[in-house]
């Protein structure tokens, strides 16, 4: 009988294909993105450097740089503004009802405030900032940064905070009170550092194309004019800026004409090159900045 | 008559490791086999790959050398298989939220024993409740806090046990396969018995394959006792790791005498310190928390406070889910009651707002608690090594004074590589050992110990014994919440028996 052929002692055959392809499943996609990311990156620099004029391929490179400057340093400074937001919270929770309820109040009111909007006002006060003097380059990149960290640091909190929340139910917490661990000490080493910093990472990721895009946005919005306050004069060059540049506006508009001149096509990559490697250059940024994120977190089961 | 008797070969891996490797896994047709084993050690896995029944995921499973998927969808087939069920050990796994639990009890097969006949199998599981009172839970849906722990357990048992009466009730030969993981796992010793009690009468009326996984070890007795002609039927059986081949499994013969020989060598110990016997701990009877009026009764059913004395070890006793964890917790400041008056050598402690009196005064300096599952109270990203590190102020650990430590908990050939182990890797047993080590590594005049003999193998169960009664010989302690009570009135005297009951 079939059945009993099935309960036969194991064969030596070697594994099927089915199983010994099984480790294709754990591949690290999200590194592979990374790969794909940075390698479309030094492709469109080489063909910016091949056919694009010195002055505007400056432009695109300078805007580059302060882009993801801009976003590499708001990152960070979310982290640690999210981490300080998570210990006042649990410690004020700890210690009275009334310093919770405060501190509730106040992270409220700050949340109440739409990102886009809290970062106009940022850019409203550097311009202020900058009436009497200009800032140094520097000093600029990190303000715009520490004002995009200031509008999306409750988003990294609140998952901090989920995390404490998650592992104080279970008696891991109360396992090693018991023991005299202090609270500090379970709350940034062991439930934040080696329990969390995988999910961190990845709502870092996230936060970081969060931040990429918010920027080019805002600058986009107030390099078109929408802003009466701020303009491109006092602003450093960021991607979004050099978007809203009348030169990249008629590139994109070529890419239009395409649709019904499909003969240009060949040419959009050499004439018009400044408008559509920087649209390339933040569409490609954002898709492999989720892609990232995206298979970062279905690695790690997250 | 049940068919022949079928073995198979299983390997288990998952991306990192060899979870499970066993040469001949399976189960004599027709007799009821106790499993026993460490926890963690893939009992429970490989019982669900037998079965057919385990999600492969990022698992890579083999059955006699070929993949697991062909195996599973055959043998689902099977009509020893088809017609029989598995018990999963966290009943909560098993049930669907989106359905009520009565329309859960008649779902597939189950619903062709609907009516009188099936209201029976499940008022057999609460033979005090009358079946008016157990309609209202059939309405809920299931949800993490409601039916307990307990109800999910007996409900899940009433389904297998429908089952097993669709079986019977078939006049056709053949076999049926159940297989009950942990089924008393949620279930104080009466219900358990119970359990047993119709496991055993079923069989009685029509034999099948049954499997019971288990870590309770004390169901010896009680079927030594009360079915002793029954042992032709009934196996026991151990998985253990083989000595040799790392990795790999036996299943091995479990000889009855080696438990009930060990039980009856077990005697209470006394300290002949000075300070023994002097009182440490007082709590008085009456404590009050969530509107519930917890008591204290000695043996002789006088309410007494519950008092914790120097060298003694202190058993407190109550059916699963009354409360005996949260006085545990009320003692070590976890939990604030609304009303309770404790002393802890002779100093009242405050009971709101103690965080920072404990802190300062009582965790891990006067006293600390050893939780129930190892598994949660482990950081399992830690390695062993860092588990002890953190307890002390430099976070340093004198490394060969620790592996002397782990070498008697965990056997003499306990290699240096064990210290780098993470916790997430190891057994279940080792967890626990893990768990009651760090509690006696902290050398506290108090112990509390929730469940200390939970997932051990009898091996490990002696060895735990034995360091309580050291520490008992050492003037310390204990206070010892377990439902092993055969293993605890063995080496608790009964002056140190406190029942808690709510009012």
């Amino acid at each position: 009988m079939a059945i009993f052929r099935l309960f036969s002692k194991a064969d030596k055959k070697p594994l099927p294909k089915s199983i010994s392809g099984w480790s294709e499943k754990f591949k690290k996609k999200d590194v592979e993105w990374l790969a794909v990311w940075l390698g479309g990156l030094l492709f469109i620099w080489l063909w910016l450097f091949f056919f694009l004029n010195s002055p505007a391929r400056i432009k695109i490179e300078t805007a580059f740089f302060n882009t993801f400057v801009i976003a590499f340093l708001s990152t960070i400074m979310t982290l640690i503004l999210a981490w300080l937001h998570a210990l006042v919270v649990y410690f004020s929770k700890r210690e009275s009802p009334l310093l919770e309820q405060l501190s509730d109040i106040v992270i409220s009111i700050w949340r109440a405030l739409p990102q886009i909007l809290g970062l106009l006002f940022g850019y409203i006060l550097l311009v202020y900032l900058q009436q009497d003097h200009q800032m140094s380059r520097p000093l600029v990149l990190f303000f715009l940064a520490l004002t995009v960290a200031l509008v999306i640091f409750p988003e990294l909190g609140d998952l901090l905070l989920e995390r404490i929340s998650y592992f104080q139910k279970s008696d891991f917490f109360d396992a090693m009170r018991v023991s005299g661990v202090r609270d500090g000490h379970i709350i940034n080493y062991d439930i934040l550092y080696k329990n969390s910093r995988v999910h961190i990472l990845n709502k870092l990721i996230a936060i970081f194309g969060m931040t990429f895009f918010l920027l080019i946005s805002v600058d986009f919005i107030v390099s078109v004019g929408l802003s009466r306050s701020v303009n491109l004069v006092n602003m450093p060059k960021t991607l979004g800026n050099v978007l809203a540049h009348i030169d990249s506006k008629q590139d994109i508009l070529a890419i239009g004409r395409v649709v019904t001149r499909p003969d240009l096509l060949f040419d959009l990559f050499f004439t018009h090159l400044q408008g559509v490697s920087v649209a390339a250059i933040i569409v490609f940024s954002l898709f492999s900045l989720y892609k990232i994120s995206l298979h970062f977190s279905r690695r790690l089961e997250m | 008559m049940p068919e022949t008797s079928r073995f198979v070969n299983i390997q288990i891996h998952s991306e990192e490791r060899c979870l499970a490797q066993m040469d001949s896994f399976g189960f004599e047709a027709g007799k009821i086999t106790f499993l026993l084993g460490e926890s963690g050690i893939g009992k429970s896995l490989l019982s669900k790959v037998y079965m057919g029944i385990l999600e492969e995921r990022q698992l890579r499973i083999t059955v006699n050398g070929r993949p697991y998927g062909a195996y599973a969808s055959r043998i689902r087939r099977h009509p020893a298989w088809h017609n029989g069920f598995f018990v999963f050990q966290e009943p909560s796994s098993h049930f669907n939220p989106l359905r009520t639990i009565g329309e859960q009890l008649n779902e597939g097969q189950l619903a062709r024993l609907k009516g009188r006949q099936g209201e029976e199998v499940v008022q057999s599981f609460w033979p005090h409740t009358r079946r008016q009172e157990l309609r209202p839970l059939l309405k809920v849906y299931p949800k993490p806090y409601r039916p307990s722990g307990g109800e999910k357990q007996r409900l899940l048992l009433a389904m297998a046990f429908k089952k097993l009466r669709l079986y019977q009730k078939r006049s056709a030969a053949g076999d049926a396969l159940f297989i009950f993981d942990e089924p008393s796992g949620n279930l104080d010793n009466v219900a358990r018995n119970g359990f047993l009690d119709q496991l055993l009468s079923h069989y009685r009326e029509k034999p099948f394959t049954a499997v019971v996984i288990t870590h309770d070890y004390t169901i010896i007795s009680y079927l030594n006792r009360h079915y002793p002609g029954m042992r032709d039927n009934v196996l026991w059986r151990e998985l253990q790791r083989d000595a040799g081949e790392s990795g790999k499994l036996q299943l091995i013969s479990f000889p009855e005498k080696s438990f009930t020989d060990w039980l009856r060598a077990l005697n209470p110990v006394r300290s002949h310190l000075d300070h023994s016997g002097h009182e440490i701990l007082r709590l008085k009877s009456g404590v009050r928390i969530w509107d519930k009026n917890y008591h204290f009764f000695n043996i002789s059913g006088e309410e007494k406070d519950l008092t914790l004395t120097r060298g003694d070890a202190v058993y407190l006793k109550a059916p699963s889910g009354i409360g005996k964890t949260t006085i545990a917790k009320i003692i070590m400041g976890l939990l604030s009651p609304s009303r309770a008056v404790l002393a802890i050598q002779g100093k009242t402690v405050p009971l709101k707002k103690n965080r920072a009196f404990y802190a300062k005064h009582i965790w891990g300096r006067l006293a600390t608690m050893v939780f129930q599952h190892a598994d949660e109270a482990l950081n399992r990203q830690l390695t062993v090594e860092e588990v002890f590190k953190v307890l002390s102020e430099k976070r340093t650990v004198h490394r060969q004074k620790l592996l002397r430590r782990l070498r008697e908990w965990f056997g003499g050939r306990t290699a240096e590589a064990f210290l780098h182990r993470p916790v997430k890797y190891l057994s279940g047993g080792q967890k626990q050992r893990l768990n009651l080590l760090r509690g006696f590594v902290q050398n506290t005049d108090i112990l509390i110990l929730d469940e200390p003999l939970n997932g051990l193998d009898l091996k490990s169960a002696d060895l735990v014994i034995k360091k309580i009664q050291d520490r008992q010989r050492d003037g310390k302690a204990l206070l010892i919440i377990s439902h092993n009570e055969e293993i605890m009135e063995k080496i608790i005297g009964e002056e140190n028996i406190f029942y808690l009951k709510t009012r």
